[in-house]
């Protein structure tokens, strides 16, 4: 026979159990700190579980680009609208304390035109100026800052009062019929316990299918950053959207007064690939671009040099495009209190969320109401969850011949 | 039940050995007792190493750990009409196994269960002859001891590292100490090298753990340097990526690149905050995937249900018993 704790919280006779009212999300990166963000704002109570640090994983190996359709021309004006509500999102949330101005260079003429088109039409402030750094001939500015994605969900989640706890979510509890969920099973350290609650929310990205096996199929790709730390690196951020530069992307992060460099492209492998063997040949790839375009970063002696991996998880058929708008970015699930999705982009990450919260509110509307467990009761069960660091600050640096030692571009 | 463990002692407090297998299983209600491997003629036997002249009443299982206790293992369970659940390491497997020994065990000998340490060892299982669906992930574990408060703040006042060659095959020995050297010389740190599993040198405090060599299984050096919340720095290999993800439980370097390893070794020792960071997560991570207490009780769930399929129970849904993966 279990008992539960009573309302409030506080000594328990049942540790194994928590009863919560609203919605429990897994996973404590972009995705499930928006949805927690957005219930709250929707008066919605939510318990986030997190098994290793908040915006460690994906949401912590993004350059935080806030793309508005600048390097996706192809885009239908639908998803531009979508990419550009999620970054007004993102650039509120931020509120200029994390924003970083960035720029979109080019050497093709007719380049600059092709990424003001757009911008034009949702009437965002940009400006285009000539470029005298061969090959580089064209600069707009103005319509693409990046964010520090950590910094913002910190600062927003703390304010907001957002719950985030340590455990890790083993699988989905049986409810009351086979259609619907109890809760989950969660291992906090050496103990083990049942969260129950009338909604659970997967944002976990690739750590969903291990929960519901069955939901839609999960692409995931491979792909590289590249860390320099040089007193050469420039300050803003930009981007080379050609493909004579593979998409490149720059965008600089400071710390302990010196400036780094995040560079990553279009360009990525299969996730079952070989990662010694892909690191090699994107290294190669990356190292003639930034030859080329950041030649004083190259070329200085003193540059450290590192890089990390880091598998991105799309919905399949978001390939074509890249895009992870949420008609498409919602997955399915065999149960109709469990919500699952992916955004493809951070971008996006705020408009899946609101999809996801609207949904949970409908959900709850006919739900049973109760306590939200206090914070002394979850403190004698779950640990706070830890934030972070982003990838690239525990990415050793190296010399440069030692990076690029197979793959050096001569 | 009562369950006849074969092996050879040399992984204490690890789910690899005899001993902790014993005593895990006679914690958990069963009548477990070691039996060692006798190389007699024409067939190998056991015996048990406290010299009793036999098995006390025949087993209602046989569990061999490791492809070397197969051969003793089958002769035991066919003579006590007992099924037998095989333990494979990495070690026993391609590419490390260097004969065809494990591939001969599996394709001959009545093994009723097998079980590997990870989802990619049963792949690499499956293709030198064992069953799929009497395959079985069991991640391994190491002893997780309570942190030692009163050490929870030291740092040494010159960086230290230690260097753990138990594994190290005799083919990386060369380039290993060679690295090593350089390593000394080149970042200025004191390097201690230990060869034994029980060198009590573990137990001091050190800034890095360095397990160099491609060519081996370093599984267990890694789970009990990150079980003491130490970063380690280990060659980047399909089995050392699989006990810990890269800079979230310590750091991967190419083995044939010694360039590589003396810089990531100077910066980590430069930096206390990422030595804490992936000491924490090297911790937390081993604590809460690779405690031996958690192995164990995947294998006992394993031995029952393989007993009671023995018995003819039907095992449910007809699917093989549960994975317990890393």
């Amino acid at each position: 026979m279990t008992t539960r704790a009573p309302a409030g919280g506080g000594p328990t006779l049942d540790p194994s159990v928590i009863d919560h009212p609203g919605v429990l999300v897994v996973g404590a990166g972009a995705t499930g700190l928006i949805t927690a963000l957005e219930l709250h704002r929707r008066g919605v109570p939510s318990l986030v579980l997190e098994r290793e640090s908040a915006c460690a994983m994906q949401s912590g190996q993004c350059h935080g680009w806030l793309h508005r359709g600048a390097v996706f021309p192809e885009a239908a004006d639908s998803e531009v609208a979508e990419l550009a509500a999620g970054a007004d999102w993102w650039q509120e949330a931020a509120e200029r304390r994390w924003l970083i101005e960035g720029e979109v260079l080019g050497t093709d003429p007719d380049g600059a035109d092709r990424v003001t088109r757009l911008w034009t039409q949702l009437s965002v402030a940009h400006s285009v100026a000539d470029l005298a750094e061969p090959p580089l001939n064209w600069s707009v500015r103005g319509g693409e800052p990046s964010v520090v994605p950590s910094e913002v969900l910190r600062a927003a989640a703390t304010a907001a009062g957002v719950v985030v706890r340590a455990a890790d979510v083993r699988e989905l509890l049986p409810g009351p019929d086979r259609r619907y969920v109890g809760g989950v099973r969660v291992t906090a350290g050496p103990r083990a316990l049942d969260v129950r609650a009338p909604v659970v929310v997967l944002a976990a990205g690739s750590g969903i299918s291990r929960l519901v096996p069955s939901a839609a199929v999960l692409s995931e790709r491979l792909s590289f950053m590249l860390v320099v730390r040089s007193e050469e690196a420039p300050a803003r951020a930009f981007t080379v959207p050609e493909q004579q530069a593979l998409g490149l992307m720059v965008v600089p992060r400071d710390r302990a007064g010196r400036r780094h460099l995040l560079v990553s492209n279009f360009v990525s492998y299969a996730a079952t690939a070989e990662v010694r063997h892909a690191r090699r040949a994107w290294l190669h790839g990356v190292g003639a671009t930034v030859r080329e375009l950041l030649p004083r970063v190259w070329t200085d002696p003193d540059a450290l040099w590192g890089t990390y991996g880091a598998v991105k998880v799309e919905r399949e058929r978001q390939r074509q495009l890249g895009l992870g708008v949420p008609g498409a970015a919602v997955l399915d699930t065999p149960f109709k209190n469990v919500l699952a999705g992916v955004p493809g982009k951070l971008v996006l990450a705020p408009v899946l969320a609101a999809h996801i919260s609207d949904r949970c509110v409908e959900l709850l509307a006919s739900g049973r109401g109760g306590e939200v467990p206090s914070s002394e009761w979850l403190d004698a069960l779950l640990p706070q969850a830890t934030w972070g660091p982003e990838a690239w600050q525990l990415t050793p640096l190296m010399s440069r011949g030692t990076v690029f030692s197979a793959g050096e571009a001569a | 039940m009562r369950v006849a463990v074969v092996g050879v002692l040399g992984h204490p407090e690890s789910s690899r050995d005899p001993a902790t297998v014993v005593a895990g299983l006679c914690a958990r209600g069963h009548e477990a007792r070691h039996l060692d491997v006798v190389p007699d003629l024409p067939l190998p036997t056991v015996r048990d190493p406290d010299g009793q002249p036999g098995a006390n009443g025949p087993p209602d299982i046989v569990l061999a750990l490791g492809a070397e206790a197969a051969l003793a293992s089958s002769v035991l369970a066919r003579r006590s009409v007992s099924p037998l659940v095989l333990c494979l390491r990495p070690a026993d497997l391609p590419p490390l196994v260097e004969h065809d020994a494990t591939e001969l065990v599996l394709r001959h000998l009545p093994i009723t269960a097998v079980v590997v340490e990870s989802a990619r060892c049963r792949v690499l299982a499956a293709t030198i002859g064992a069953e799929p669906s009497r395959t079985i992930v069991i991640a391994p574990g190491v002893l997780v001891a309570r942190p030692d408060r009163g050490k929870a703040s030291e740092s040494p006042a010159r960086p230290r590292v230690l260097a753990d060659l138990s594994t190290t095959s005799p083919a990386d020995e060369a380039v290993a100490r060679g690295v090593l050297e350089r390593i000394a010389t080149e970042v200025g740190v004191d390097v201690h090298r230990v060869t034994e599993v029980g060198d009590p040198a573990r137990k001091e405090t050190w800034t890095l753990v360095v397990i160099p060599g491609a060519g081996s299984d370093p599984t267990l050096p890694l789970l009990r340097a990150m079980a003491d919340g130490l970063p380690v720095l280990t060659s980047d290999t399909a089995l050392s990526a699989e006990v810990l993800a890269s800079m979230r439980h310590g750091l991967l370097a190419a083995a044939e690149d010694p360039d590589e390893w003396v810089e990531k070794v100077r910066y980590v020792v430069a930096d206390p905050a990422l030595q804490a960071h992936l000491g924490r997560g090297a911790r937390a991570h081993v604590t809460a995937n690779g405690d031996v207490e958690r192995a164990l009780d995947a294998l006992d769930d394993c031995l029952g249900r393989v007993t009671g399929a023995w018995n003819g129970d039907p095992l449910s849904g007809s699917t093989p018993p549960a994975d317990r993966a890393m």
